[in-house]
């Protein structure tokens, strides 16, 4: 008996010298959603974080929305520790979805250097969303917080079901861009977004969203057969619009591309799954309904420069009941061959432009050598402007005919 | 100074050698250490035999009784036909008065000329006067003191060098009745009650098998207790059934009233956390065990039974998983599994989560909890151990008070205090939520010992999540599932077959189906395991 | 010898497999394999399968000579004194086993989930890892048969999450920059596995005879490979090797970046916490092996006082290499992982070979 007090006396004593590890209760932290970062004045940032709102009432739904705060600082640490004077909760980064870069910060060294910092000494998942918005950030995460009743959390789902839903847009997370940085590739792609303010002159005067065509139906804007961007889905109370990707290069933006481009490019970098491309045939537009088939195939001759990527997509034509004759389908296969080998080619003088290995060739590139000394000591960046791409598209078009349903006579 | 020498005791680490192993090789007679039983310090006394005065016999009846005060002896004297004389001893209330009457006192009356002298006179009454089934003669006053005890009368005749023991036993007992604590929907209802021959006469209409063996013994104790030591001769371990007999043989103690006083003074190990026995008040479930070549151990006075040997997934299983289909039961194991990790876990997870690790809950639970302890004024920790405390008031209380009312306590007590607490901001609802979750998940395991312990290991659940999150959390997992490991039930590891795994196929969380269970459980080494 | 309980071949194998696969994936030096270009999913199953190799000359020299365990074969082999010092040396390989996994799990801890010190985080761990060890072989072996499914289910769901995630393009280039780098790493990670089978043959009285020890130590062997190898090949495929070579812990960084929009699927945290219980269990293997060897070497009847010497000896080493890394000291525990394997594997050899000489000269004197 005695024996077994002691040593219970010296574990309870032992364990109690460690005293508690911290604990927080959950209201004095503040919840971080997104982070949004622009230039500062001599050479800071300006950093502005999202919080979640507080809860109103019992039912715990966050009836005010979000909330921004923002100061200047050399680095998110110095933000987080400036911020701490004017409102007095620890904050807490491990719900953040998204980082928001302004276009002037990602095309300069600031946006390397703002992300030196490891995320994990913050608790910010590596999984976070990286966003290159071409206004400010802040006013963008502004534009975002006027969601009054939602679900906070789904925020950090829409650009990936629209990603996977239309593939207009990457997923990049911050892991995708700190990777790019280590490897000797440069193929990090970035979503890019804005304020579509053009949409606020069709609203009628009262701010109700019934009669804007491209309120009417959220998720899609179009200019005559091309799509130009897709309004993200919160409930038609704010503007804010995908308008394609960014291109990076050695930690910095070196280009942006449109949405038909930017679908384009993910086909061709096997990031593409499903979405819906228009051509027009003959005067009419037609729409597909397109999905990869499988990965891309890339393969590079290290001696000629050339490189060759077989692209295989199965698309669907939605058509009525009349349904399309062979002929036709073989002129809208052709069409849609002709229109993405040109998109293609468009994105691929992008590429090269800006020295954004944006098809992934550096990758193949490295099952040729052997060792990695020899990778290392290979110039890749010289030898990647020199390249050459061909693209194989390979299509597999059938129709999908809709049938119309006939109502009851009278 | 006492404390540092006790400290050197301490660390001496000198584990105790009568530690009982059930080794996989032994099941036969046990091992030189157990071949004797050690530990009974019975002091040898003489045996007093019975007098051939009658006088002497009556004094010692008297001194031994205390006849003078203790008036529910009764000591009947007469003479027979033929000059002889004789008494009856009997204790009032005891024996039953009829029996003595028509089948004792009226023939040896009749028989008064017949009567051979001296010590034939025994075996004469035995054989052709006394009316009763279960009669013996008896030489030693110690053990004739005893019988009397039991409610059986003794004849004395002058002359007679033993005493003629008659069972007249005829006292007030309980019926068989229901069973009030393990109530199933399918199955038996009866329940044992606290004569030890109703009991083994519950076990004996299920087990109709010639080998089923109920030994008896008494234990050294003031009020003789008498264990009554039930198994299959065929297929129960030998040497579990010798270290069983020796255990109660080695039990001193002034009094055993119960089953449960009876086992903590078997086992060696006084500080168990864990049940080492299943007690079951079901002859049904008691037999199913004995069949499958447990032992069973039942006390005069008790109306349990104490299975063993037994292991942490036998005390998770009830009657019920077994008259049910294989996957009802299985489900229903499964349920209770899972209630009772929430039973033990949730209330710690949750302090760890929300205290340390808020990356794990969503935005929505972190905002229904942040909303709903907006005006608490105390620390989730202590709230959470407040509230447990509260659930294990209102248990108890509603325990201890009667009838319909105690099932009225517990139902007033979670709801009006509940409620009351909430909107008095003491507690938040989301809190309350858990602890009734938690509440819900202990009334699942069937065995209330065991219930018992995992509303303590809670405690230290909480506690370690209070302090250390998760870090916590995972230490205490590690200490306690190392502390089950080493525990043992009569030589049986506690979590057989899992850790450490047995031939048996049989399975043991999935109820398999019913032609599995023809193999017995392997892991008391049956006498069939060695036949096959 | 102290009454050490016994186990089957199922509990050993758990405990076997739980200390390779904590050793290999978290003890080892992978991320060194990484900097120097070495492929260590090749690396570490062949250095796994080398250790067996090594396990099995030294079992058969223990049969051979009718040791009851690796105490008695090293004074066997070397006599009493250099076959003590062999023990101890042993002993010490156990206690830096403990030290190097512990040391990875308690710096993530302190370092992004804990706003605490490290001391205070291996308060927490230690009496509890002293506890385990302190309770026996027995004990030991249960224990780890009851986690060793939660951390393989544990693994297989790192791998799966992560999924999309891998890209085979990151393994290439396949081969290092020469192979004298590949053979010099795979033989130090040696050092990380050498000691579990060393361990195990200590143990032969725990578990009914060397051959069962054998089975156990075998089937751990082919676990310990797939898992090691089919983890690290998952890691390479998911971070380019600068970035590897620059993380604390890969296998958690993987976790972080799955992305599902879900919050469900933020497995990272319980994971780093499932392998702490791991490591838990398998610090309390090597702490109860090394125990075991101090008191062979010592003839001490009972083992568990050397258990709690060695329990504090691992949380000086422990803080002794937290200062280190965080620039307070100069000593690396790296440094002995570097070139010991160049002291550990002869000397198993010698040991076994020294053995089944004397063996053979002892039939043919008989003969």
């Amino acid at each position: 008996m005695k024996q077994v007090l002691s040593v219970i006396i010296v574990i309870i004593t032992t364990v109690s010298m460690c005293g508690c590890l911290g604990p927080h209760s959950p209201d004095e932290y503040g919840f971080v959603l997104a982070i949004g970062v622009d230039e500062g004045k001599n050479n800071t940032f300006c950093i502005s974080f999202m919080l979640q709102g507080e809860p109103s009432g019992e039912s715990g739904v966050s009836e005010g929305g979000a909330m921004i705060i923002a100061t200047e600082a050399d680095s998110i640490f110095s933000a987080v520790d400036a911020l701490r004077t004017i409102y007095p909760h620890y904050l807490n980064f491990s719900h953040a979805y998204a980082i928001y870069v302004s276009k002037t910060v990602a095309q300069s060294e600031l946006m390397e250097r703002f992300f030196e910092f490891a995320p994990e000494t913050l608790s910010l998942r590596q999984s976070v969303g990286l966003i290159v918005t071409d206004c400010t950030a802040k006013e963008y995460i502004n534009e975002r917080a006027k969601i009054k009743y939602v679900n906070l959390s789904e925020i950090g789902q829409e650009l990936l079901k629209i990603s996977n839903t239309t593939g207009s847009t990457p997923v990049a997370t911050l892991l995708d861009y700190k990777a790019a940085l280590y490897e000797n590739e440069h193929d990090a792609i970035v979503p890019s977004v804005l304020i579509d303010y053009t949409l606020e002159k069709n609203e009628t005067g009262d701010g109700t969203s019934g009669t804007n065509e491209a309120f009417a139906q959220p998720g899609t804007e179009r200019s005559g057969s091309e799509t130009i961007g897709y309004k993200l889905i919160s409930g038609g109370e704010t503007r804010c619009t995908v308008r394609g990707c960014a291109l990076f290069n050695n930690g910095k933006m070196v280009g942006q591309l449109d949405v038909p481009h930017t679908q384009a490019l993910m086909l061709a970098r096997g990031e593409f799954r499903k979405g819906i491309v228009r051509i027009i045939v003959n005067d009419s537009i037609i729409e597909l309904d397109v999905k990869a088939k499988r990965r891309p195939s890339v393969k590079i001759d290290m001696e000629t420069g050339r490189a060759n990527v077989k692209i295989e997509i199965r698309a669907q034509v939605i058509t009525d009941e009349n349904g399309i004759s062979d002929d036709d389908l073989g002129a809208i296969e052709r069409k849609f061959a002709d229109e993405m080998t040109q998109k293609l080619i468009k994105v691929e003088e992008i590429c090269l432009q800006s020295g954004c290995d944006g098809m992934k060739l550096a990758r193949a590139a490295k099952k040729c050598f052997l060792t990695n000394e020899e990778w290392e000591n290979f110039d890749w960046q010289n030898f990647f402007v020199n390249t050459k791409t061909e693209f194989d598209i390979v299509i597999e078009l059938t129709q999908n005919i809709y049938l119309r349903h006939r109502g009851n006579r009278a | 100074m006492r404390f540092f020498s006790c400290l050197m005791k301490a660390l001496r680490f000198e584990r105790p050698a009568t530690e009982f192993e059930l080794l996989e090789t032994e099941n036969g007679s046990p091992s030189g250490k157990y071949a004797e039983s050690k530990g009974s310090k019975s002091k040898k006394t003489t045996k007093t035999h019975v007098y051939s005065r009658l006088a002497d016999n009556v004094t010692y009846i008297n001194d031994k009784f205390c006849a003078d005060i203790n008036k529910d002896l009764i000591v009947r004297r007469f003479k027979m036909l033929g000059g002889r004389e004789g008494m009856i001893v009997f204790l009032s209330g005891m024996a039953r008065a009829d029996t003595i009457n028509d089948f004792v006192l009226r023939p040896v009356f009749r028989c008064g000329r017949d009567l051979p002298e001296g010590g034939e006179a025994a075996k004469f009454l035995i054989e052709k006067v006394i009316d009763v089934s279960e009669i013996e003669a008896e030489e030693g006053l110690e053990k004739i003191a005893y019988y009397i005890s039991e409610g059986k009368t003794a004849l004395f005749l002058d002359g007679m060098h033993s005493a003629v023991i008659a069972d007249t036993r005829g006292y007030e007992k309980r019926g068989v009745s229901e069973s009030e604590n393990e109530r199933t929907v399918f199955g038996p209802k009866e329940a044992f009650n606290e004569n030890l021959r109703t009991n083994i006469t519950l076990l004996r209409r299920i087990i109709k098998a010639s080998d089923f063996i109920c030994e008896f013994r008494e234990t050294k104790t003031k009020n003789k207790a008498r264990a009554a030591i039930a198994y299959c001769a065929e297929v129960a371990n030998v040497t579990v059934v010798n270290e069983v007999k020796r255990r109660i043989a080695a039990i001193e103690t002034s009094y055993a009233l119960d089953l449960g006083t009876l086992e903590q003074l078997m086992e060696p190990n006084r500080l168990m956390l864990l049940p080492r026995t299943l007690m079951t008040e079901r002859p049904d479930k008691a037999a199913s065990h004995i069949l499958s070549g447990h032992i069973a151990v039942l006390l005069d006075g008790s109306p349990f039974a104490m299975i063993l040997p037994v292991t942490l997934f036998s005390l998770m299983s009830s009657g019920e998983d077994t008259y049910m289909t294989a996957p009802l039961g299985t489900v229903l194991r499964l349920v209770r599994y899972i209630g009772m990790l929430i039973s033990i876990l949730l209330p710690g997870y949750f302090l760890a989560a929300a205290l340390y690790h808020q990356g794990v809950l969503s935005s929505e639970v972190l905002m229904t909890i942040i909303s709903s302890r907006r005006l608490v004024y105390v620390s989730l920790g202590s709230e959470m151990i407040f509230l447990l405390f509260i659930f294990h008031l209102i248990r108890e209380a509603g325990m201890r008070v009667p009838g319909s009312i105690g099932q009225a306590i517990g139902i007033i007590g979670g709801l009006i205090l509940g409620q009351a607490a909430v909107t008095a901001n003491i507690v938040s609802s989301v809190v309350l939520i858990l602890v009734a979750l938690t509440g819900l998940g202990n009334f699942c395991i069937p065995n209330y010992r065991l219930s018992l312990t995992a509303s303590y290991i809670r405690i230290g659940a909480v506690i370690a999540g209070w302090m250390a999150g998760f870090l916590g959390i995972a230490a205490f997992i590690v200490v306690s599932v190392a502390y089950v490991a080493s525990q043992k039930s009569y030589g049986v590891p506690y979590l057989t077959p899992f850790a450490p795994k047995t031939h048996s196929k049989r399975p043991f969380v999935i109820r398999g189906f019913i032609k599995m269970s023809n193999r017995h459980e392997d892991y008391t080494n049956t006498m069939e395991d060695k036949k096959l | 010898m102290s009454t050490q309980g016994r186990i089957g071949v199922t509990e050993g194998a758990c405990i076997f497999s739980t200390a390779l696969v904590v050793s290999g994936l978290f003890g080892s030096e992978a991320q060194r394999m990484y900097d120097e270009a070495v492929p260590s999913y090749i690396a570490l199953p062949i250095a796994i399968i080398a250790s067996a190799f090594i396990f099995l000359l030294v079992a058969h020299a223990l049969k051979k000579s009718r040791s009851q365990s690796l105490s008695e074969l090293f004074c066997y082999s070397l006599g009493n004194v250099a076959g003590g010092a062999a023990s101890l040396v042993i002993a010490t390989f156990n206690v830096l086993l403990v030290s190097a996994p512990l040391m990875r799990v308690i710096d993530i801890l302190d370092s992004y989930l804990f706003q605490s010190t490290f001391a205070n985080i291996s308060f927490f761990v230690l009496p509890a890892i002293g506890f385990a060890a302190w309770m026996g072989f027995e004990t030991l072996g249960r224990t780890a048969a009851c986690f060793a499914i939660v951390l393989a289910m544990s693994l297989v769901a790192a791998i799966c999450l992560s999924f999309r995630g891998y890209d085979t393009s990151r393994l290439y280039p396949i081969m290092s920059n020469n192979t004298g780098d590949f053979f010099r790493e795979t033989g130090a990670s040696c050092v990380a596995f050498i000691p579990c089978f060393m361990t195990a043959l200590n143990m032969t009285r725990g578990m009914h005879g060397i051959k069962y020890v054998k089975k156990s130590a075998l089937i751990s062997t082919v676990i310990a490979v797939l898992a090691c190898g089919v983890t690290e090949l998952c890691i390479s495929m998911s971070f380019p090797r600068d970035m590897i070579a620059n993380t604390d812990m890969p296998l958690r960084s993987m976790l972080l970046n799955v992305f599902t929009g879900n919050h469900i699927m933020r497995f990272d945290t319980f994971a780093i916490f499932i392998w702490l219980v791991g490591a838990m269990v398998s610090s309390a293997f090597y702490i109860y092996g090394a125990a075991s060897f101090y008191a062979g070497t010592f003839k001490q009847k009972d083992s568990r006082p050397a258990v709690l010497g060695m329990v504090i000896i691992v949380m000086c080493i422990l803080y002794t290499d937290h200062l280190s890394v965080v620039g307070a000291t100069h000593m690396k525990l790296d440094t002995v992982y570097r070139y010991s394997f160049v002291v550990l594997i002869p000397l198993m050899v010698v040991v076994a070979v020294a053995a089944l000489i004397k063996v053979g000269i002892k039939e043919k004197k008989a003969s």
